[in-house]
This record gives C-alpha cells, sequence and structure tokens, in this order.
C-alpha cells in the first residue's frame, strides 16, 4: 500500500507535499483529514514557504520518541532569531503542533526575559499605544513593580 | 483580528483565512501566542512588560493568561520584616540562576504605606496561589486581610464569630482545598471562663471559606499549637506544632477538604524550645535550633513516621556540615534572617543574603488570580485596591549578581556540641521556611 501525500500551499502559493501519517501530527491537519479527506490542497494563507518548509521539515523528523524532547529543543535554538521563531510559533499554533509551539515560546520567552520595555517592543511587534505622559503616569504608579 | 482567534476553532479559521489573506508581517500576534509567551516570562518581566502596551495591560487580567500562568510560576519567597517602631515590610525574594553565578532579585513592600494597615499590628499568615494572607493581632482589632501585591488588591473579611474579648488565640493557618478550589483561613483560639477568671484548656476553631462571608465555627481540639508558627501547608493540609507535652505527636494538621483536626507522626521528640515547620520540593521539614546547630529534618514520605530523617546539620554559621539531603536540586532557607542556599549535588551551603529583622517568611507562588473572584457578600464593601496612593511605599530592585564559592563551606567533621548562645541571639524566632528552585 502506497503512502498516501498531502499538499500544504503557503501563503506564497508554494507547494509542499508531506505524508499523510507525518502531516497528522498536527491537530488542525488531523481533523480536516478526518472530516473531509482532504484530498485537495489544504491552504495555510498564515504561513510563508520559509516557516512552512521548516514545520515540514519538524514533521519530517525520524527520532524515537524519548529523543524528542531534545530534539524539538535543539530544532528551535539553531533557529534563534527571535522573528522566524514568532513565525513557527504562530505556524505551530495555527496548525496545532503543541510540541513545536510549546518550545518556539519558550525560546522566545528565554531571548526577551531581559529585554528593555523597547526592545520588547520591538521584538513582539507592539505598537506603543501609550503617549509619554501616559508612560510616565504608569512608571510613577508603578514604583513598587509588584 | 487577532483578539478573536483563541475563541474560533482552527479549522473555521483557515476557512475565514482562505476569504480574507491576512500579511501577518502587519498583522499582531494572536493573543493565544502572546498570552503563551508572556506566561513563560519572569515575575519581574512580566510586571515590567504590563506597561509595555495596554493591550498587555488588559492580557494579563485575562483567566486565560491567570490560569496558564499559575501553572508555570515558580516559587519564590517572600520574607516578613517586623521592627519595634518600624513599619512592617513584606520582601519578594526572587532567585535566578544562572551556569555560574545568581541573580537575586529582591523586592519591598512597606506596608505601612497602605491606608487600611496604618495604626495595626500586622503579622503574616501564610500564602498560596498568590495571595497572602495577614492578619492584625493587636487586642483592639482582630481583622484578617486577603491580598494580592501583583493585582494590587486587598480586602478584610468579615468579623470572626467570636471576639477577641473573649478569646486568646492560639494559631493560623491559610490554604486551598483542592477539592473544591475553596481558599481558607482556619484559627485555633482558647475561651475564657469568666467565673473562674481561667482559661479553657480545650481549643475551639473557626474556619473562613473565602467568598462566603463569614466564619463557621468547627469543633474543639484538644492541644496547644505553637502560635509563633503560622500553617504550612502541604497536600491540602495546614500543619502546626503541637507545644503541648503530653501530646504523643508533635505535628498537628488539618485537613482543609474535610476540616478536621489531627496529630500527625513527627520527628524523635526534642527538648529544643525553638522549632518550625516548612516545606522543601514537596516534602514536610521540621528546624530544631535556635541557633548552632541547626537541624532540619525531612519527611521523605509524607504520613510515614519511620521516613522522617536527619536533613541538614549546619553547625556554624560560615562553616557549615552537610548531611544527606539527596534529592534537592537546590533548596533555600531562610535562618535567622539570613537567607542560605543550598546545593546538594557538590554538598555546600552558602549564604545569599543577610536580611536584619527578618522573622519569618513563607514560600510565595505569585500569580494574577484576582480577589474578584470572592466578590460576593460583604467584604467587598470593604476591599480597597492598592492605588497609587497604596502600596507605593519603598521599592527596591535590587540586583546581585554573586560568583558562586562552593569550596568555601566546605563540609568538617565535628559537629559542635549544644546552641551557643551568642549564635541564638542572632537567630529569629520562627526559624526557617524554605523552597527550591528549579
Amino acid at each position: 500500500m502506497s503512502k498516501k501525500t498531502l499538499t500544504l500551499m503557503s501563503k506564497d502559493k508554494q507547494l509542499f507535499n508531506i505524508e499523510e501519517h507525518l502531516a497528522v501530527q498536527s491537530v488542525t491537519i488531523r481533523n480536516m483529514v478526518k472530516e473531509d479527506g482532504a484530498s485537495s490542497v489544504i491552504p495555510l494563507p498564515r504561513v510563508d514557504s520559509e516557516t512552512l518548509a521548516l514545520v515540514i521539515e519538524y514533521l519530517n523528523r525520524q527520532q524515537a520518541p524519548e529523543e524528542d524532547e531534545d530534539y524539538v529543543k535543539k530544532f528551535v535554538d539553531e533557529r534563534g532569531e527571535i522573528p522566524t521563531l514568532l513565525e513557527l510559533a504562530q505556524a505551530a499554533l495555527d496548525l496545532d503542533i503543541k510540541k513545536l509551539m510549546d518550545a518556539a515560546c519558550m525560546k522566545v520567552a528565554d531571548l526577551i526575559k531581559d529585554f528593555t520595555l523597547e526592545e520588547v517592543r520591538e521584538a513582539l511587534r507592539i505598537e506603543n499605544d501609550r503617549t509619554p505622559e501616559e508612560e510616565k503616569a504608569i512608571r510613577d504608579e508603578f514604583q513598587w513593580a509588584f | 483580528m487577532a483578539d478573536f482567534l483563541p475563541h474560533l476553532r482552527l479549522r473555521h479559521l483557515i476557512f475565514v483565512w482562505s476569504r480574507t489573506l491576512i500579511d501577518p508581517s502587519i498583522e499582531a500576534l494572536p493573543t493565544e501566542l502572546m498570552i503563551d509567551i508572556l506566561s513563560r516570562l519572569p515575575m519581574k518581566t512580566i510586571i515590567h512588560c504590563k506597561r509595555v502596551c495596554k493591550k498587555w495591560r488588559n492580557l494579563v487580567l485575562d483567566p486565560s493568561f491567570v490560569n496558564l500562568h499559575l501553572s508555570r510560576s515558580h516559587t519564590t519567597g517572600l520574607l516578613f520584616q517586623q521592627r519595634v517602631f518600624h513599619p512592617e515590610i513584606l520582601k519578594w525574594v526572587e532567585i535566578e540562576e544562572k551556569v555560574d553565578h545568581h541573580h537575586l532579585y529582591t523586592m519591598s513592600l512597606d506596608l505601612n504605606k497602605v491606608p487600611i494597615f496604618r495604626n495595626y499590628a500586622i503579622s503574616q499568615v501564610g500564602s498560596v496561589n498568590g495571595f497572602i494572607c495577614l492578619r492584625d493581632y493587636s487586642l483592639e482589632h482582630d481583622n484578617t486581610f486577603i491580598c494580592n501585591p501583583v493585582t494590587r488588591e486587598i480586602m478584610t473579611i468579615s468579623k470572626p464569630q467570636y471576639h477577641i474579648e473573649d478569646i486568646a488565640i492560639n494559631a493560623y493557618g491559610f490554604g486551598v482545598a483542592s477539592l473544591t478550589g475553596e481558599y481558607k483561613v482556619v484559627r485555633t483560639f482558647r475561651r475564657k471562663i469568666p467565673l473562674m477568671n481561667g482559661w479553657v484548656r480545650g481549643l475551639g476553631s473557626e474556619v473562613y471559606t473565602l467568598g462566603t462571608g463569614q466564619w463557621r465555627r468547627l469543633g474543639q481540639f484538644p492541644y496547644m499549637l505553637n502560635g509563633d508558627n503560622f500553617g504550612v501547608v502541604l497536600n491540602d493540609h495546614c500543619h502546626w506544632i503541637v507545644s503541648d507535652r503530653d501530646a504523643p505527636e508533635k505535628i498537628c494538621r488539618f485537613d482543609l477538604n474535610k476540616e478536621t483536626f489531627q496529630l500527625f507522626p513527627s520527628p524523635p521528640k526534642t527538648t529544643n524550645p525553638s522549632q518550625s515547620l516548612a516545606v522543601l520540593r514537596g516534602s514536610l521539614c521540621k528546624s530544631d535550633g535556635n541557633g548552632f546547630p541547626f537541624t532540619i529534618w525531612v519527611m521523605k514520605e509524607y504520613g510515614i513516621k519511620k521516613s522522617w530523617h536527619k536533613g541538614v546539620v549546619i553547625i556554624e554559621e560560615a562553616l557549615n556540615r552537610i548531611r544527606e539531603l539527596p534529592y534537592y536540586n537546590y533548596g533555600v532557607y531562610l535562618i535567622g534572617g539570613d537567607l542560605f542556599a543550598f546545593y546538594p549535588r557538590s554538598d555546600t551551603i552558602e549564604k545569599l543574603e543577610s536580611f536584619s529583622w527578618s522573622e519569618s517568611g513563607v514560600a510565595y507562588r505569585p500569580s494574577f488570580l484576582t480577589l474578584q473572584n470572592f466578590k460576593s457578600e460583604s467584604e467587598m464593601e470593604r476591599e480597597e485596591h492598592l492605588g497609587s496612593e497604596g502600596l507605593t511605599g519603598t521599592k527596591e530592585l535590587k540586583r546581585m549578581t554573586k560568583k558562586r564559592r562552593r569550596g568555601r563551606f566546605r563540609q568538617r567533621t565535628t559537629i559542635k556540641e549544644e546552641n551557643d548562645d551568642k549564635m541564638r541571639e542572632r537567630c529569629c524566632r520562627r526559624g526557617i521556611f524554605g523552597w527550591s528552585v528549579h
């Protein structure tokens, strides 16, 4: 019996093939397969091709279950850039791949925990929605930082 | 868009996205992702991040964040400093272990700056899930407070059934019953017999479940507890040292689910009047000693009397001898105002910091749980938020970096005999508390 292959389409319309039994590590894909057989192409309109290639690399890993924890940790460690990790975490969230998302979020948290406010904003793409006056008021209010 | 992402099922999302293409480089991160990252940060960073933007400030109030954060929250220490004619100060201590050194973060809360605490004599009762229970031990008042310094909320709980004039408070405890999720304050007391001008030996007790608005009377418990120590919570039970000489066991526990008192297996008897309980890495520990040698007993298997064994014996302040304590990675003890870290792998102990006048401490697991959950009856009328006029007192964010000198406190072979009076003076009344760093 030949293994069934699924096709995933990234945001920039690139197609990726992956064997179904590996793809269903993603709960999202598993549910889609269960419901309608997912015979056609599965569009992933929020995941760009670079990130999807990473996700597929992860899904294709051939690790024994007991080495899996170390593998996923190493996998995200090797991609230590915050933007890449955020894309990866977001893709893992969308595709519901818990281990990958946990590892990516953990790595991001590790990287930003000693950042300044401004750096955190930048890293996590947050707009500063406070005026300088407001910020000062809050700083005064939080003089005890509990 | 990002705000309602987590509320939709993912396959529906993909359906939606296939019609409305969104560019993630412009769009903010999904809330779920934000919550996940935020909940993994150290407490000091999260508090810092509340200032980053309004959205994050609202995010930390989100129940899904609060629960996720609590499940990942590490235990830290909360020291309580009491000085005569000086304000009570809560000191929060977080230790971050690095490869070759550690950071010690401390932050102070001056309780005297909180309006409702003024004129009260405040002492610590306990802490669970980020809530801190404080009580006023003065004779005029008989107030109990619950406070979360992270959410900046505080509430006074209803007056007890018994009046302070008629009773002498013995022991206090604060914990959560896991079966129901109810937070409970429990206390025992002796009652006055007016005619004989004496005290009833049998101890009365009452319990207060947060959110119910009233204390309930419980049965009598026939033993005096060591009231200097607040109850230490482990496995749904609150534990105290029994001070009655004729009690067959020297530890008493209160079942937070069933609300019953019971004697509990204790380590071999000691004549040392200074004893205290602590929980370290999931084990009940008991300290004997007011000075040095200072012994910490560990109950390896909860409830098994035979499993009590001598964990640590510290003979002097600077030269310490450690005995077996094989299953802790890293423990922190407060002994007489000095904070010690213990590294079992290298069998060394290190003094982290000296806190003058630290009388007691509890393990404290900071959380964003809100007291609004108990918003039901009269107690909320008395709730006061710790606004900018509230706990704004002294803030002290201290960042200490010390090289570990593991060899320095290498063990010696002789154990010094009995207590040294000079050392005794330097030690606090309330002995140890401990917590583990993961």
